[in-house]
């Protein structure tokens, strides 16, 4: 059910932490909702362990901004044949992901100069 | 919906899905399902148990993004899409439904409603009021920086206090102390505004306040430079002190306030709730020890309070304060005696704050939770009784296609709706309550001011509404688990089984009515017990028609002479007044005030170091002083008149000291100084009568009394600050104001302070004792009163389930009186039953209270004794209403109405 009006991925922007993290994490694929637990959970060395309402609330968010979708329901790989809705990055998603993540760079780039962290040579 | 098997869990899970706005749940409902069973099987995977985390978890995300998404729906709302499947939607929108139709029940049946509400209230109301004392005295932190950084150092045994070189070697040589602070205490007057105002006083070093770290007011605590002898005179007002003097102006620093005689300028004032070192205290002064003449280190008169430095702990502290101990006592041989060491106590300042108050108030929460308890199992008793009358209804709605589960969930309802209905009465009810805790409680409890209701009581009322409603719930949900199940047609005919079963559940439900009665009763018991025990203690002392009050004489304007003139002249004139029998004053009242603990040396003795002489506590008196408080002379003669500041120095001792300084030999004659006053020696001219200075719990201590005239002599001081003791014929309440006029015409800025007769100053000193008792006594009879509601319930309705039986046997020919009897059987095994497991309870119950007995011991027969006798009349009379009813069955109607 998208609503946005204003479908320029930088309208999205900041995006608040775990929406980063949801869409992010469907950068791999589609996931199901507990696969995007998983999946941040291995990605940020255990330090956010998402639960399902708030998960599911930012789930809405993102739907209803369109930035993912469902992609239908299919068994999930490694549950019998329990059956799970899978979710999707949209293309304005991706566009407002890489923004996001352009934004961050700048910020990392800003910690480089200043010493905060050693610049990456690559 | 998923098709997975299901996990545990999952139903409730899913039942509190309905706590999210409906869009959601139809949106989402049945991904959170999904998701909830992964992460179950998952954490069964990584371990045999699922740990509470992840229960608290799961259960807090529910709560907190239910509201969330609520919120974030009514800002912004969104229409439902109603393209899904009717038994979902079913599901979702039957909450409300089910909240409906509890609430219209409950109002159906009023009587029933009024009765659960009123008792979850007390119960729930009671829990929270005295929850509310727990949490201001004991849980809300102390008025300091990190309180648990700060410790007290005292003697285990007296003197408890410590002396000026000690305070001295302590701050320079202890590592694991970051400051030091020493105080003691004495009285003060005010002067300077309408009327003199004699106040506590703290005189305390600069160290003290570095070391509590109170945020004050305005201003700040003493700098180390005010702390020296010479320096400027400066106080710390407490807050109460500048509202009441000050009208709480902002500007007061800087001004002058006379206390005692001496213009100080007011530097500070200290927050609202600090009441160290007690709540009396008014102001807050230097107490200024004068490094170059430091007094005697055998001297022990201030307390000290140390703030650990950031490496240390009370252990380590207290290791390193025994070990400078030792070194004193080498270093110091004259002043610590080797064999009988003092030995250094560290300890907590929370502890010693509240050590003594904290089992009192845990032995009332103890019993306001067994109140709850009783609460809840009556509460669940009564809910059975109407599942049973409504067992008719729920097999009809049954029938008519409610599911099993649909059914549970309406008496979840109705429990979530009398749990929150009476919930928030008993925290309206706990205000009142609580007022009426506060308006019993004693002075003596620390941190009164402390107690509010507040966030945290709050959220233990709410918590302690869900465990009740949950453990009442449980019984009858259990039971409408089969109900619900059982058919229209089978409900009648399995009636009889069902209400065997019925009458098991709801006997085991009283027995433990009963039994837990039976241990908060024994509580009660043992508590009134030992209270009578403390009343009727001998103080060898009488305290009727005995008015006492406080007079403080300021050291600015009395030298020793004019202010044991002042007395002698005070108690001459009080004695003219009409309705006085004797006047007398002394230097501190008995029970309520220490006279100290000084070294005595006899003509018996001749000791070389303090640490070998005897203590006694030294009193100063007035001539007819043995008269007023009707202390029995035993040999000898009392102070006269005659016995003033030329006369030859005379004392008087009581029993004890005169065993401990002359052993069987007759005092009289003997003589006695205190110890460092070698000129002090004073003739013993009396032997009088034991009296329990100390306390009602304490043994009677050796006192040495001497004329207040002669006690700058053999005393060290004459005592500025006097109790006035006036034995009255009758009624005293006139005589306050004669008594006040007196003291004006004398002095007018001489105030005269704590007004009491000495029956309250006698009962002040047991009064948490008296508390707990009364409180206790209170909680144990509404737990009699609801095990009493709770025998009669179960008989009462036992006995119109069996009136058919009862009918047929009396048709049959059964005596009138066999069936009373079959009847009060049957209760009375309940109640036996009850009374053995009470009984046990209160045996293990006993041993928490055994500290706070006196005179009676844990186990007490007598108690127990009495104890179920009590409550076998009760049952007995609860019994009876219910086999009247029997016997007056009449056999044909019962025949036909069955």
């Amino acid at each position: 059910m998208p609503r946005s009006t204003t479908p320029t991925p930088e309208s999205h922007l900041p995006l608040r932490p775990l929406e980063l993290l949801v869409l992010a994490m469907l950068a791999e694929g589609d996931r199901h909702g507990y696969a995007i637990r998983q999946a941040i959970l291995e990605h940020t060395s255990d330090a956010i362990e998402v639960e399902a309402g708030n998960l599911y609330r930012h789930i809405r968010r993102l739907d209803r901004a369109g930035l993912i979708e469902e992609s239908g329901r299919r068994p999930a790989a490694d549950l019998d044949d329990e059956r799970r809705r899978y979710f999707r990055m949209t293309p304005l998603g991706k566009r407002v992901l890489a923004a996001e993540m352009l934004r961050l760079r700048a910020l990392v780039r800003y910690a480089e100069d200043h010493a905060v962290i050693a610049p990456v040579r690559s | 919906v998923s098709t997975g098997t299901r996990v545990p869990g999952e139903q409730l899970y899913g039942w509190l899905l309905r706590l999210y706005p409906r869009s959601f749940r139809e949106e989402y409902g049945a991904d959170l399902l999904d998701f909830y069973r992964d992460r179950f099987r998952a954490a069964v995977q990584e371990r045999a148990r699922i740990p509470l985390r992840f229960w608290l978890r799961v259960y807090a995300d529910l709560f907190t993004s239910a509201i969330a998404e609520r919120v974030s729906e009514w800002r912004n709302p969104v229409p439902s899409t109603r393209d899904i499947d009717p038994g979902e939607s079913a599901m979702f929108s039957s909450l409300l439904q089910d909240l409906r139709l509890a609430a219209r029940t409950m109002l159906r049946t009023p009587g029933f409603t009024i009765t659960v509400l009123l008792t979850l209230a007390l119960g729930i109301g009671a829990n929270v009021a005295i929850f509310s004392v727990v949490n201001g005295v004991l849980l809300r932190p102390l008025p300091f920086a990190e309180p648990d950084r700060i410790i007290q150092l005292a003697y285990q045994d007296e003197p408890a206090t410590l002396s000026e070189p000690e305070v001295v070697d302590l701050t320079r040589d202890a590592k694991s102390f970051t400051n030091v602070g020493a105080y003691s205490f004495s009285d003060a007057t005010i002067t300077g505004g309408e009327e003199a105002e004699g106040v506590r006083m703290a005189r305390v070093n600069a160290g003290f306040f570095r070391v509590l770290q109170p945020t004050m007011a305005l201003g700040r605590g003493f700098t180390a430079d005010e702390d020296l002898p010479g320096r400027a005179d400066v106080v710390v007002l407490s807050w109460g002190l500048w509202q009441r003097r000050f009208g709480s102006e902002r500007n007061v620093l800087g001004q002058q306030i006379t206390i005692s005689g001496v213009r100080r300028t007011i530097i500070g004032v200290a927050p609202q709730n600090f009441d160290y070192p007690s709540a009396a205290v008014a102001v807050w002064t230097p107490l200024r020890m004068n490094p170059d003449s430091l007094w005697g280190r055998a001297n022990h008169y201030l307390r000290v309070i140390a703030r650990l430095s950031p490496r240390a702990t009370i252990a380590s502290a207290d290791a390193e304060v025994t070990g400078i101990k030792a070194r004193w006592a080498t270093a110091y041989p004259e002043t610590y005696d080797a064999d009988n060491p003092l030995v250094a106590d560290v300890k907590s300042i929370r502890d010693r704050m509240l050590g003594s108050t904290q089992p009192y108030l845990l032995a009332l929460l103890g019993a306001v939770g067994f109140v709850l308890l009783i609460v809840c199992v009556n509460v669940a008793n009564l809910l059975i009784s109407r599942g049973e009358a409504r067992r008719r209804e729920l097999a009809i709605r049954g029938a008519l296609g409610a599911s099993g589960r649909r059914i549970a969930s309406t008496l979840i309802a109705e429990s979530a709706l009398l749990t929150a209905a009476g919930g928030g009465l008993g925290v309206g009810l706990a205000w009142p309550l609580q007022g009426l805790l506060l308006a019993t409680a004693p002075g003596s409890i620390p941190r009164l001011a402390e107690i509010r209701i507040d966030a945290r009581v709050l959220g233990f009322s709410i918590a302690v509404a869900i465990l009740t409603g949950l453990l009442f719930a449980l019984v009858p949900l259990a039971r409408a688990g089969t109900s619900a199940l059982g058919s229209l047609g089978a409900a009648r005919s399995a009636g009889q089984a069902r209400g065997r079963g019925t009458r098991r559940v709801r006997g085991v439900l009283v027995i433990s009515e009963i039994a837990l009665a039976v241990v908060m009763l024994t509580g009660a018991g043992l508590f009134l017990r030992s209270l009578t025990h403390l009343q009727q203690t001998d103080l060898g002392f009488a305290t009727d028609d005995l008015l006492t009050m406080k007079v403080r004489l300021a050291r600015a304007a009395y030298n020793n002479t004019r202010a044991a003139a002042f007395i002698q002249e005070l108690t001459e004139r009080v004695q003219q007044l009409p309705g006085v029998q004797h006047s007398a004053a002394l230097a501190w009242t008995p029970i309520v005030e220490g006279g100290g603990n000084w070294s005595v040396v006899s003509d018996a003795m001749s000791p070389t170091v303090i640490s070998q002489t005897p203590t006694a506590s030294p009193q100063q008196v007035t001539p007819d002083f043995f008269a007023t408080l009707s202390i029995p002379l035993i040999r000898g003669r009392p102070f006269t008149a005659a016995d003033r500041e030329a006369a030859p120095l005379v004392a008087i001792v009581n029993q004890a000291l005169a065993r401990k300084l002359w052993g069987g030999a007759d005092p009289l004659g003997h003589r006695l100084r205190v110890f460092d006053a070698p000129d002090g020696w004073a003739t013993v001219v009396g032997v009088v009568g034991d009296t329990r200075a100390d306390g009602l719990t304490e043994p009677a201590p050796p006192i040495m009394y001497f004329p207040h005239a002669q006690a700058a002599q053999s005393s060290y001081f004459t005592a500025l600050t006097m109790t006035l003791a006036v034995k009255t014929s009758g009624s005293s309440a006139s005589l306050v104001a004669a008594i006040k006029q007196v003291v004006r015409e004398l002095d007018a800025s001489v105030p005269v302070s704590d007004i009491r007769t000495m029956e309250e100053v006698v009962g002040s000193s047991i009064a948490s004792h008296r508390f707990t008792a009364l409180i206790l006594t209170g909680f144990a009879l509404l737990a009699l009163l609801l095990a009493g509601i709770g025998i009669y319930g179960v008989i009462a309705y036992a006995v119109t389930q069996r009136r058919y039986e009862f009918g047929v046997r009396m048709a049959l020919g059964a005596e009138r009186a066999s069936v009373f009897g079959l009847v009060l059987r049957e209760g009375l095994v309940l109640t036996g039953v009850g009374l053995v497991t009470g009984v046990a309870g209160a045996l293990v119950a006993g041993r928490f209270l055994r500290a706070m007995l006196v005179g009676v011991g844990a186990i007490d027969l007598m108690t127990l004794g009495l104890v179920s006798l009590f409550l076998l009349v009760v049952s007995l009379l609860a019994l009876a209403l219910p086999a009247r009813q029997a016997i007056g069955v009449s056999p044909t109607e019962s025949l036909r109405s069955g």
